[in-house]
């Protein structure tokens, strides 16, 4: 196959042209490396007081809830002081009733409280 | 000084719903923020409630949703629907951004709402101007300069659409958009498919099309709300060049050894729906006998032969290609691709009628339909991988497979490119002669002030295997990163939480 004489030089110019335009990639590369960086960290800052605020949030959920499961338990406590007083077979079936929820309410207190 | 934000409610709320909005603006205390609420959808015990929940910072404004945002104070404004709720911290979060920025003029966040699986997450690209033409990803929370809202003409009445619209209008006046890659807005309801919503979108990016004054056509792409703009072409439209390398190979393709250049020109000729086109057939050396002929047979008087020699070098094919092309556009086309949509070449025209783009990619599926190509996106190592590869070729996420999206890259096995602007270039580099040289070349086009832009409408199939694995060789590694990495860190499909 026989080449154009304009082919080679052709060729030869555009790989100049390739050369100057990575050239320009080199100055846009260089020229927006820190405004970059500097707009990750923006970036990153912003998430942080996000995550914080979210952390914040759940803590205070928590802190509600485990103030709330404390009641509960205290109330529980006291309903089953009243059934310890009342005679035993009027008061089987009470106690494994208490019994129960307060197993249940002791689990979500532990459970909340793990979370802290 | 942090500036003043304004949250602009929609209409259509009740009681309950815009107190759920006012909960969620109250769990971020010190941001500097005001709720701005239409008094015409709330009961007076709904106010109360409100107020108690939101104490001095709700704006209580009766009218158009246009008069409530005149009316909002401070120095950015964003809309939410009543029922939406801000996550907490990330008002003040983008108080502080903007002060820490204060160029910014659009900031938006990412959001999600109730859907299946991950479908309602959405974590959203940087900046990506076609991208907006096609859905209006900005979405919620999108902050506003309100200056800058006014000087546009300020927030439509009609609600159908009137996110959409100012986000067209301010982002026509600046290219200072933002993106706070944080999960910042639970919507109560997902984006409205109502096809009456859809049409008042389409009428948005319509009305930007007339106030540009560019002609255009915008239609529904999909029933989700996905839109495509049609640039009307000039008369008669631009010659297009389409380059084929080719070495004659034979390949298997739905269980038939297949001389693959021959259905890539049949699908062409046969397919192909736009009226000014021409092949530039870049056959190697080692070419067998008779590929020529079987191409001129289908292509006749479109056909021009370019031959090449010696070891084959993609690069050198398609820049040997350009130099024979006679049209104002080349497509760089792989040999073994075929057409699927006929209006494919009519498509990456009409995106390439945009003067701010310089590079036009298509949507490529594997044999089995699924996606090999819809834009190219870089990974930890800021190394180039395909987008969505093997996904479903369907409308999710957010219509990436459907509408224009703005890439760092494309792959050249279906690329079009103005010819002066590939010329300018230099074309493809010949020190990566056969893998990367697209993505090498995509980046000079970002360098150049050009976007490079995927249509996924312009759909072809490339039979290349799914199970190939492009493996980055030593020499190739080397020159990525001396020459493309630090820019592929610009990537909008890239957000910090990738920087390692």
């Amino acid at each position: 196959m026989s080449e154009s004489p304009t082919r080679a030089p052709w060729h030869a110019d555009l790989a100049r042209r390739d050369r100057a335009a990575h050239e320009r990639m080199a100055e846009r590369a260089a020229a927006t490396a820190e405004p970059l960086l500097q707009q990750r960290f923006d970036a990153v800052t912003a998430e942080l007081h996000v995550l914080r605020a979210a952390v914040a949030r759940r803590d205070a959920l928590l802190r509600e809830q485990t103030h709330a499961l404390r009641e509960r338990e205290a109330y529980v406590r006291d309903l089953e002081a009243q059934v310890q007083q009342r005679p035993a077979s009027a008061a089987g079936l009470l106690r494994r009733a208490v019994r129960r929820a307060r197993s249940v309410a002791g689990r979500y207190v532990r459970a909340g409280l793990s979370q802290r | 000084m942090s500036p003043v934000l304004s949250v602009v409610l929609l209409g259509g709320g009740d009681d309950a719903t815009v107190l759920r909005t006012a909960r969620s603006v109250a769990l971020d205390p010190g941001a500097p923020a005001l709720l701005v609420a239409d008094a015409g959808s709330v009961s007076a015990e709904g106010r109360a409630a409100v107020d108690a929940a939101l104490p001095r910072r709700v704006e209580w404004v009766a009218g158009a949703l246009g008069v409530r945002a005149a009316a909002a104070g401070g120095d950015f404004l964003g809309l939410l629907a009543p029922g939406d709720e801000l996550e907490p911290g990330v008002l003040s979060a983008a108080a502080e951004y903007l002060a820490a920025r204060p160029e910014t003029d659009v900031l938006y966040v990412d959001e999600q709402w109730d859907a299946p699986g991950i479908e309602g997450i959405h974590t959203k690209p940087g900046w990506a101007p076609h991208y907006l033409e096609g859905w209006d990803y900005l979405g919620r929370l999108c902050l506003v300069r309100r200056a800058l809202a006014e000087r546009v003409g300020g927030v439509a009445d009609d609600e159908r659409a009137a996110e959409w619209d100012l986000h067209l209008r301010v982002t026509e006046a600046t290219d200072r958009v933002e993106h706070l890659p944080v999960i910042g807005v639970t919507r109560l309801r997902p984006p409205s498919t109502d096809p009456d919503d859809v049409e008042a979108g389409r009428r948005a990016v319509a009305a930007r099309y007339e106030r540009l004054g560019v002609p255009a056509t915008v239609e529904v792409a999909h029933p989700a709300g996905y839109l495509r703009v049609w640039r009307t072409l000039p008369e008669p439209p631009p010659l297009v060049s389409v380059v084929i390398p080719t070495g004659g190979g034979r390949r298997d393709v739905r269980g038939e050894s297949t001389l693959v250049v021959e259905t890539a020109v049949r699908s062409l000729v046969e397919r192909t729906t736009y009226p000014r086109w021409e092949i530039v057939l870049v056959a190697s050396e080692n070419t067998p006998d008779g590929v020529v002929d079987t191409v001129r047979e289908i292509a006749g008087d479109r056909l021009t032969v370019a031959p090449v020699t010696g070891q084959f070098s993609f690069s050198h094919s398609v820049n040997e290609g350009v130099r024979v092309a006679r049209g104002d556009l080349v497509v760089l086309l792989n040999d073994d691709t075929e057409v699927v949509e006929p209006r494919w070449l009519d498509r990456m025209v009409a995106v390439a009628q945009d003067p701010s783009v310089g590079a036009v990619g298509a949507k490529l599926l594997f044999e089995d339909g699924t996606i090999q190509h819809v834009g190219i996106v870089h990974d930890d190592a800021w190394l180039p991988v395909h987008a969505h590869r093997v996904g479903a070729d369907d409308a999710s996420h957010f219509g990436a497979k459907i509408v224009d999206v703005d890439y760092l890259a494309v792959t050249a096995a279906c690329v079009l490119v103005p010819r002066d602007l590939y010329l300018d270039l230099g074309g493809f580099s010949e020190e990566l002669p056969m893998a990367f040289n697209d993505v090498d070349f995509c980046h000079k086009v970002v360098a150049a002030g050009r976007a490079v832009v995927c249509t996924p409408f312009a759909t072809l199939f490339h039979y290349e295997s799914s199970s190939r694995v492009a493996d980055v060789r030593p020499f190739e590694r080397q020159y990525l990163v001396e020459k493309t990495v630090e820019l592929a860190k610009h990537d909008p499909h890239v957000n910090h939480r990738s920087v390692r």
